[in-house]
């Protein structure tokens, strides 16, 4: 699972490419953690890569969710597409979490 | 159908171990997209295989039991593309199964039972049935 970093002014954003599935999830919620244990407290992540979510992608996303509220930080989502926003809907993430529809609106929001 | 019809699914059965979700993945959506299923469709077919399945390996054929699995797929009368998920193993029916809150804050969200839930709420319908020690799982998706 390809997963990037980009440090701007507002936040801190983390982009992921590929499926967020049981094979890649767990390798995906480290490599989140490593990037979040830099201490920003706003943090933007787009799912414009991602083309398929299950059950252990959406875990990994409330462990990564957990972390950054605990530490006192900021995390909100942009970019996602079909499949993806159907399943963040019917779980109840597009309610415990903040959707945006692009990059620019979620760091404007911030 | 009659116990006498010939069976109209198409099966792939192996070893229910983790390391074969994706080959019973490329069989089931393979032959949905021969017949040109809509993309969204074969999306849900995908997930839906990968919380059954994984449920099975992990929990049904847990604690030393081995056993294969059994899928199966075929386009019904009714519009429908129905997979039948089989195993021998521990009788477990999702329906049983109490549905997460999804209300719930991050901080309270449990972490657990949103595979399932996901399985009821992308398929049209989820028909279980325990048969001479086996688990029958048959999911339908509206075409």
């Amino acid at each position: 699972m390809d997963v990037t970093s980009n440090q701007t002014e507002k936040a801190l954003i983390i982009t992921a490419d590929g499926r967020l599935d049981t094979t890649t999830a767990a390798d995906f919620e480290s490599k989140c953690m490593e990037i979040i244990s830099s201490g920003d407290k706003n943090i933007v992540i787009d799912l414009k890569g991602i083309e398929y979510i299950s059950s252990a992608g959406l875990r990994s996303i409330l462990s990564v969710g957990k972390k950054v509220r605990s530490d006192g930080g900021n995390l909100v989502f942009c970019n996602l597409r079909g499949m993806v926003r159907e399943v963040f809907e019917i779980s109840g993430f597009s309610s415990i979490f903040t959707i945006h529809d692009t990059r620019e609106q979620a760091l404007e929001a911030l | 159908m009659r116990p006498s019809d010939p069976d109209p699914f198409f099966w792939i059965e192996l070893p229910g171990t983790t390391n074969n979700l994706g080959k019973f993945q490329k069989f089931i959506l393979d032959h949905a997209k021969g017949h040109q299923i809509q993309v969204d469709i074969t999306g849900k077919v995908e997930l839906v295989l990968e919380e059954v399945l994984l449920n099975i390996m992990n929990h049904a054929y847990s604690g030393g039991q081995q056993g294969t699995i059994k899928a199966g797929c075929v386009f019904s009368d009714e519009g429908k593309f129905i997979v039948r998920i089989i195993d021998q193993g521990s009788p477990f029916d999702p329906s049983s199964i109490p549905e997460p809150d999804t209300t719930l804050s991050v901080e309270e969200r449990n972490i657990g039972g949103l595979g399932i839930f996901l399985v009821r709420k992308l398929s049209d319908h989820v028909l279980y049935k325990r048969v001479d020690g086996q688990n029958i799982l048959d999911i339908g998706f509206k075409i």
